[in-house]
Formats: structure tokens, C-alpha cells, sequence
């Protein structure tokens, strides 16, 4: 895809995502859109390449959609904390479970209040499980314990911290991912009210069995998260550091959920240039199937579509297979045409080639 | 090139093709190629609320370090729609944390049953009282309280009157009676009693006066509390409201309440009306 710049040079803008992978500053890279159309593939795929390119470093995977597959993408449980992949020692993944991450903000809570007939404590529980996109917050606190984690250089650094040197997030669809990113934002006004509260909440706390000291802590903490999340505010908005890819099919739908999540990240600011189409059927030489023709002819007119849409961008096309993607060796195979453009004349094994799991 | 400049200057021309109502119309052409039942659409970054119509990203290096003034007095932080030329969504308003503090405290203190949410649902008020707070809101209240007193004055008066007019009505009635009609006397001999001859147009009188008085009463006193919204200080009724914040389900039975209480009144004054009657017979024992 050939494009043409002011000053009359031509590059070329290949149709992978390999500037994704081999860009060296990235730190965050976010995998997201519409339901359905491969996010988790994807995203596992990118996490699995990056681990491959880079053997001496460490990536981690964190799963933010609610209804969490990383485990069956990589056919092995993980959880609340980092694991490493077995076979990819070298790539964690990591599925946030927001009813483990609420009893680890009480127990945090208890350090301020041991009292166990406080009231303030019920409230908390309530309060955090009925704050609108919980399941957000809480993948948004990981993103902010890594951050914290990124700060601390090698003298301070804990050996059992891993410093990752990049976080891919399987976002939910698009709706939530929206609201995630839209975070930062809404967190940082949140705290300024907390802040404006602080003197009526103070003698409450007072008055609660806080103590002077517990509610400086307290509010001192609020501080840290703030500046924290100031920081993040920095780095999501900066395109040496974050990238946002987008992951579709060839459908009316997921074309223009596609475009308008493209629209709204480039409102917050959030660098795009990638999008991934999947499920491609490439079936130009197969007669034999007249549904594969026929969908695959209704694909084309989509992929040409966004050929006009997106050509600015890493349109990456990626075939549909003869069974699912499941396994780490799968989706090695898989992902190298994340890299590699996938030729069906060439590469169409691929379809019949994966092992059943 | 370096992939960097490639990549800056690939950001810039996607940008590009967003600005100026560009990215509507690739919506709107996504829409209308898709055979889409939607005629047309407004992308987030056209959206009236956009003070600035294109899109200039910031460069990298200009990330601010530095604070800026915010209008609406938050402290100084850099966000995402302060690093945006424009703002193309506009931010959670203030509101909808204080929606969100609603949802938390279990729909507020005046419904709910826990009293520490309710304490903390009323600490928010007042916040938005203190923050919101001017010589205007003062003015309103004090606007209130008097009208309430106001209104309050006016019902007692129209009670006042219409009690003058039963009693006067009353008394008339019974006066012409007691003089035109010779029977028309009470006694304590039983045998006094059985020699006078009945009547019952007095009684006639009376409850027709009674029946007309009293219901305009009801419908005029019914009619003013609606529309001036008063309410009211009857003992019961703020007891009702009382308990009613702790057990939502009281607050049914209000309405209810309000009217049989009204019926008392009116069962009151008529009541009232018979005493009269028995206290000028009792009067009138002495005459004849």
C-alpha cells in the first residue's frame, strides 16, 4: 500500500504489524474491539511474537474483558497474578478477577480500620460494588501498581518485581475498553472531589476511630494514586509508548464499530495505527464451497472498503482457520502472519495445519 | 526516513482525514454503503460540544509538565482532554458523581434505611449546598418560609370564617325556632317532652346548613392545600414523614392518611355544631 506524503515521497505501509512489534519504546499496547472478532487471539498472538523477538525481555498479558479466555487461548489456568506461559517462560499472562482484587482493597482498608463492627467497612464493599465499571477500576489499579513498578530503578527494585518491559491488555469490547480509557480522566476529577470532601470526611473519620495519623495516610495515599494516575494519563497519550490495535472482521458491523472506536480514541488522544481483519476466508480458487464464495465475496467488498478508509494504516488481514487457535504452538504459528503477510497460494496449509485441542 | 518521522507523519495525515466534519462523513459513508437503517450520524470528534473543529495532536515532547488554569477551579492535573487541542467528549460532569455517591448511599438518606448512608447522603448535600451556596438560594429559602406561614394564616382565617357563618346560621335557625315555635323548648321531665309536638324542620335546617357549609369547606381547604403544596403540621402527619424515611413503605399510606385526617375535621366541626345546639337549649332551659 503505497501512500504519497506532501513532500512527494512514496513509503510503503505494510500490511503487518511489524512496526508494532519492532517498535523498541512501547510500553502498553492495547488489543481491542467489537465482540467476537479475535481480540484474545490477537492480542495473545502480538504478546506471543513480542515474547519470541524479544527472548531477554519480559512481557506480560492482562486480560481486563470480564469474561476472561486467556486461559483457554493458552490452554492453561491463570489468574489474579502474572504466571508464565509454559513453553514462552518469557510471556506472563494475568486474568484480573474483580472479587480477589475487592477483598485485597478491604484487607488494604483494614489497615487503616481494624475494627471489625465498623460501618465504614460494609460501606466500602458497597461502594466499590456499586461504582459503574468496576471490572475497569480494577484492571486500571494493576496499570497503575505497574507503572509504579516501572518507576523503581535496579538498586530499589524488589527481585521478586518483574519490571515487564511491555503490558498487552485484552480489552473487553469496545463499549468497556471506552470507559477504561476514559478512566484516567474521570479518576483524577473523583479524587479532586475526594479532596474537597477531605474536611467534612476528616472529623467522620475522626469520629469513626480514625485516628490523625490514619487519615493523613489515608489521604496521603489518595495523593500517590493521583500523581499515578496523572502519569498514566502521560503515557497513554503518548505514541512512543501506547498503541491502540484494532481488531475486526469484514462485516458492515464490525467496519463501522471499527471506525467510530478509531474516532473516539483519536478524541482521547490515543495513537491508532493498526488494525488487524480476521476471519478471512480467501476463497477466490474455491469453487467447491459456494457459501465460502459467496461470504468471501461479501468480505471483499468490506476489505476494499477499508483498503480506502485505512490507508494510513497497518491493515493486517489474517485467514480464518479449519479449527480454533488454542495452544502456544498454535498461535505461534498463527502469529507469524502478524508479521508476514499470509498468502493463501503460499500459506494456505495453514488452515488444516493447526493441532486440535 | 526514520520509522519515527514515518510514523509522525503517518499520525499527522490520519488526523487530517479526521478534521474538519471529515471523520461524519466517513461514518455517514460507511452507513449509507452498508445499507444502514441510520440516515446519518455524528462522529465524537465533530460533536457540537468541540470547541475547536480540527484535531492537532500534540508533539510528544510537549506533553505538559507544567499546570494550567482550569476554569472550574479543579486542581491542576494533565489529562487526556487537556493535552487535546479540543475536547471532542466532554468530561463526567460533577453531577454524575454526585449521581454516582446517589447509587452508592442506596438512593439517598431520605429513603434509605441505613442511617450512616443517610448521614453521608446529607454531607453531600450540604457540600453542594456550601459549593452551590448564594445570597440567591438564601433569598429563595427565606421566600419559602414565609410563604408557608402565609398560607398557613390564610387557612386558619378561611376557618374562622366559615365557623362564624355556621355558627351565626346556627344560631339564627335556632332563634327563629325557639321564638316562632312553641315546641321548640327543652326539658328534663320526660313528661314535658312528650306534650310537645315534634318538629323536624329545625333538624332539617340544620343538617342542610351543615351538609352545604361543610363540604365547601372541605372542597375549598382540599383544593388550596394542592395547589399551594403546603404541608401540613399535624403531629401525625410529621410522623408519618418521620418514620418514612426509615421505612419507605409509610410513605404509601400518606395520601391515605391526609384524607381521613381531612374527614375528621370536617367530623370535628360538626360536632362542634351539635355542642352548640345542646349549649343554647341548655341556655334557653333558663329562659322559659
Amino acid at each position: 500500500m503505497k501512500v504519497e506524503n506532501t513532500d512527494n515521497m512514496d513509503f510503503e505501509l505494510e500490511p503487518t504489524l511489524e512496526s508494532v512489534i519492532k517498535q523498541d519504546t512501547l510500553k502498553w499496547i492495547f488489543v481491542g474491539g467489537k465482540g467476537g472478532v479475535g481480540k484474545t487471539t490477537t492480542s495473545s498472538s502480538i504478546a506471543v511474537q513480542l515474547a519470541l523477538n524479544y527472548p531477554n525481555d519480559q512481557f506480560l498479558l492482562i486480560s481486563t474483558d470480564p469474561a476472561h479466555n486467556l486461559s483457554d487461548a493458552f490452554c492453561q489456568k491463570f489468574g489474579k497474578d502474572a504466571r508464565p506461559v509454559e513453553g514462552l517462560t518469557n510471556l506472563s499472562c494475568m486474568e484480573i478477577d474483580p472479587e480477589a482484587a475487592m477483598s485485597d482493597l478491604q484487607q488494604q482498608a483494614n489497615q487503616f480500620n481494624n475494627d471489625p463492627n465498623d460501618p465504614l467497612k460494609s460501606m466500602m464493599s458497597d461502594m466499590t460494588g456499586s461504582i459503574p465499571g468496576i471490572d475497569e477500576a480494577l484492571s486500571f489499579m494493576e496499570v497503575l501498581k505497574h507503572i509504579k513498578n516501572q518507576k523503581v530503578d535496579g538498586s530499589e527494585a524488589n527481585a521478586n518485581q518483574v519490571q515487564y518491559k511491555t503490558i498487552i491488555f485484552d480489552t473487553a469490547p469496545t463499549g468497556h475498553t471506552l470507559r477504561f480509557l476514559q478512566l484516567p480522566s474521570t479518576l483524577g476529577k473523583l479524587l479532586t472531589k475526594f479532596q474537597a470532601l477531605s474536611g467534612k470526611l476528616g472529623p467522620m473519620m475522626s469520629m469513626l476511630g480514625g485516628g490523625q495519623q490514619q487519615k493523613q495516610d489515608m489521604f496521603e495515599k489518595l495523593n500517590e494514586i493521583q500523581k499515578n494516575v496523572t502519569e498514566v494519563n502521560e503515557q497513554f497519550t503518548n505514541p512512543d509508548l501506547t498503541t491502540f490495535v484494532c481488531v475486526c472482521i469484514s462485516e458492515f458491523l464490525s467496519l463501522y464499530e471499527t471506525e467510530r472506536m478509531i474516532q473516539e480514541l483519536m478524541s482521547y488522544n490515543m495513537d491508532v495505527n493498526s488494525i488487524v481483519v480476521n476471519q478471512l476466508l480467501f476463497a477466490d480458487n474455491d469453487e467447491n464451497c459456494k457459501r465460502c464464495t459467496s461470504r468471501w465475496k461479501m468480505q471483499k467488498k468490506y476489505l476494499d472498503q477499508m483498503g480506502e478508509l485505512y490507508e494510513d494504516y497497518h491493515l493486517v488481514k489474517m485467514p480464518l482457520l479449519g479449527c480454533e487457535i488454542r495452544g502456544v504452538e498454535n498461535l505461534k504459528k498463527f502469529s507469524r502472519y502478524l508479521l508476514t503477510p499470509y498468502d493463501p497460494r503460499v500459506n494456505g496449509n495453514l488452515v488444516y495445519e493447526l493441532e486440535e485441542k | 526516513m526514520t520509522p519515527e518521522e514515518k510514523r509522525k507523519i503517518l499520525q499527522e495525515r490520519r488526523q487530517a482525514k479526521m478534521a474538519g466534519g471529515k471523520a461524519t462523513d466517513r461514518l455517514n459513508n460507511i452507513l449509507s454503503q452498508g445499507s444502514s437503517v441510520k440516515t446519518s450520524t455524528t462522529s465524537v470528534l465533530d460533536k457540537p460540544s468541540t470547541p475547536e473543529p480540527t484535531i492537532t495532536p500534540p508533539p510528544p515532547s510537549s506533553i505538559p509538565a507544567h499546570l494550567k488554569v482550569h476554569e472550574d477551579d479543579d486542581p491542576d492535573t494533565s489529562d487526556i482532554e487537556q493535552l487535546l487541542s479540543h475536547r471532542a467528549s466532554p468530561p463526567p460532569a460533577e453531577a454524575d458523581f454526585d449521581k454516582m455517591f446517589s447509587s452508592m448511599f442506596g438512593n439517598g438518606g431520605e429513603g434509605s434505611e441505613d442511617p450512616f448512608s443517610s448521614m453521608m447522603m446529607n454531607m453531600m448535600k450540604q457540600q453542594q449546598q456550601t459549593e452551590g451556596e448564594n445570597p440567591d438560594n438564601l433569598q429563595d429559602m427565606e421566600y419559602e418560609q414565609k410563604l408557608l406561614k402565609y398560607n398557613t394564616f390564610k387557612s386558619k382565617q378561611s376557618k374562622f370564617k366559615f365557623l362564624v357563618v355556621r355558627y351565626l346560621t346556627i344560631i339564627m335557625n335556632f332563634i327563629y325556632h325557639f321564638v316562632y315555635n312553641d315546641g321548640f323548648r327543652s326539658s328534663s321531665h320526660d313528661y314535658i317532652r312528650s306534650e310537645i309536638p315534634t318538629s323536624n324542620q329545625f333538624t332539617l335546617i340544620f343538617l342542610s346548613i351543615e351538609a352545604v357549609i361543610l363540604s365547601s369547606y372541605y372542597l375549598i381547604s382540599s383544593k388550596r392545600k394542592s395547589s399551594e403544596n403546603m404541608t401540613s403540621d399535624n403531629f401525625i402527619l410529621k410522623m408519618i414523614s418521620m418514620a418514612s424515611s426509615f421505612v419507605p413503605m409509610i410513605a404509601a399510606y400518606q395520601p391515605l392518611l391526609v384524607s381521613l385526617l381531612g374527614y375528621w375535621e370536617i367530623l370535628n366541626m360538626f360536632l362542634g355544631d351539635l355542642a352548640l345546639i345542646v349549649v343554647l337549649f341548655g341556655i334557653t332551659s333558663y329562659l322559659k
